[in-house]
């Protein structure tokens, strides 16, 4: 089982508690594809702003 | 009659004000297009006929009584569903905001009313400009008038298919991500994001609160000067009398790390814009640039947790009332944490200063409008704008404006855009570059027609099928 496989039930368990009981299987699976994009996005952030941080905003943030 | 739909705003409303065409004429002829074709892209959603003619009688008895008339004298407008017409239906395609009518015009609006315009509608549009293309709406998704089973870009999905089609000379549209310049370029026409606080956003739903932007789409750069210009309350200038020679314009030195992304078609188009300028005399400069991913993921951070901020509440609330990938699109920022959302706020005036520094020393910095021709509408993937760097977002995060114009056609025959963003109130000096390459090779940078959307008079309803039911107590004059 690789990293994928590992996380992709945590986000649906994720999901199901985010939406209502209205939400289909379908809209469950599709909401856990967005939040593993949008977990990688806020990564790939958290990565820029390590970089910037020495010489731009390092004083701000401490 | 003359055909009305390829000509200059300029040279129309100076047709309209000195009374060689009636108001009312320009109204019914575009109100006849628009019976003809609009079922077949699905361009506007609320129609406003009654209104329209009404605005277009009481400009020509003033222009008869003697009296004058702006910048946008008799011209037929589309405005997006989230922008508030008076008297009109205002729901951003939403059935969550059915029954919901604007009682004041959005300032805009009104700034191109008071000049002349008639809003002949409202136009389609995503889902409270975020979620689509969707088929789960009160409204079926737009259609783009080259290949009606393709994407035409979003979420001003009605204001690039109404002009691009010929149903009105120019729209009023939003750019939060892209909204304004992505069907701009898959249509093939133009589409101006303003700088940030450059035009009131006053009237128009929010989505983003810091990423939004409203601004025109029209056929020719000319034609988005002049509507630029009046939703910024001022009289329009001159046409640009310049040309490409001697400008600098910047490319990313190494395609800004999108070139393994761009579909080839696109790269040609992007490349035919270099060409064109050097050989016009242009300086191509490239720039070292933050690479597009610093900008992309920050400003995706922060939109998502705006929008979730905004609208997951009244999701929760009324869940049914809303399309299924609005739904996902709005809640999925609620997991975005403090922190993430401040970090992507900090970066944003550091990665503003960082743009302005390397772009400054240039006229424009040119990059691709969108990074594949338009894909089949019915494939988009509901969260395509966050799995890989775009550079639309850009000019939303750091608020520069930026100009998306045609650049030629794919193998398909389908539009290739180009865009071009400069540093903070440069707003007329993109618009005359890209009036430029329209006169340099009208072949590629000028709009076309769609070949199924010509003459409206001597095609009854070339979709086969009867004029739009919502139309059918109205006849124009």
């Amino acid at each position: 089982m690789n990293d994928g496989d590992k996380i992709e039930p945590q986000l649906r368990a994720v999901s199901k508690v985010r939406l209502p009981d209205g939400a289909s299987e379908i809209e469950i699976a599709e909401f856990a594809r967005g939040l593993a994009i949008l977990d990688d996005v806020a990564l790939r952030a958290r990565r820029v702003a390590e970089r910037q941080i020495q010489d731009e905003i390092g004083h701000d943030c401490a | 009659m003359t055909v009305l739909e390829t000509l200059p705003i300029r040279k129309l409303a100076a047709m309209v004000r000195s009374r060689k065409i009636s108001a009312v004429e320009v109204t019914s002829y575009f109100l006849n297009r628009i019976m003809a074709f609009d079922d077949a892209i699905c361009g506007f959603n609320v129609p406003a006929p009654e209104t329209a003619m009404e605005a277009a009688r009481d400009l020509d008895k003033q222009l008869a009584a003697g009296g004058e008339a702006g910048a946008l004298a008799g011209i037929p407008l589309s405005i997006k569903d989230i922008a508030d017409v008076a008297g009109l239906p205002s729901a951003g395609a939403s059935a969550s905001r059915a029954g919901r009518m604007a009682s004041t015009d959005a300032t805009v609006v009104a700034r191109m009313k008071i000049a002349g315009g008639i809003a002949l509608g409202k136009a389609n549009c995503h889902e409270l400009a975020f979620g689509g293309p969707s088929f789960d709406l009160p409204y079926p998704p737009a259609r783009n008038p080259w290949n009606r089973d393709r994407f035409p870009g979003g979420s001003s999905s009605g204001s690039g298919v109404t002009v691009a089609a010929g149903l009105c000379l120019g729209s009023l549209a939003t750019d939060t991500a892209g909204s304004i310049r992505l069907p701009a370029t898959m249509c093939g026409v133009f589409g101006l994001k303003p700088g940030r606080d450059t035009l009131p956003l006053d009237g128009i739903a929010i989505l983003a609160a810091t990423m939004d932007h409203v601004g025109p789409v029209a056929r020719t750069a000319d034609d988005t000067r002049i509507l630029f210009d009046v939703m910024a309350g001022r009289s329009p200038g001159p046409p640009c009398s310049g040309s490409l020679h001697g400008l600098r314009i910047g490319v990313p030195s190494d395609d800004w790390g999108v070139g393994p992304l761009m579909h080839p078609d696109v790269q040609t188009g992007l490349e035919g814009a270099i060409d064109v300028a050097r050989s016009e005399g242009a300086e191509i400069v490239p720039l070292e640039l933050p690479s597009l991913d610093d900008f992309h993921a920050p400003a995706t951070i922060l939109m998502m947790a705006e929008i979730a901020a905004e609208h997951a509440a009244s999701v929760r609330a009324a869940w049914d009332k809303f399309g299924a990938i609005f739904r996902a699109r709005a809640l999925v920022g609620e997991g975005i944490t403090a922190e993430d959302y401040r970090l992507a706020e900090r970066l944003r005036p550091v990665l503003t200063r960082r743009l302005f520094d390397a772009i400054s020393s240039v006229d424009c910095l040119l990059v691709a409008g969108a990074l594949a021709p338009p894909g089949p509408l019915a494939s988009v993937d509901s969260f395509y704008f966050m799995k890989e760097p775009i550079p639309n977002i850009v000019a939303n995060y750091t608020g520069f404006p930026a100009l998306a114009f045609p650049a030629g056609v794919s193998s398909e025959g389908m539009p290739i855009g180009v865009q071009i963003m400069g540093v903070p109130g440069s707003e007329h000096r993109l618009l005359d570059i890209a009036e430029n390459y329209e006169r340099a090779d009208p072949s590629r940078f000028a709009a076309g027609t769609p070949p199924d959307f010509g003459n409206a008079a001597s095609l009854a309803f070339p979709t086969g099928s009867a004029p739009m039911e919502r139309w059918n107590h109205v006849k124009p004059e």
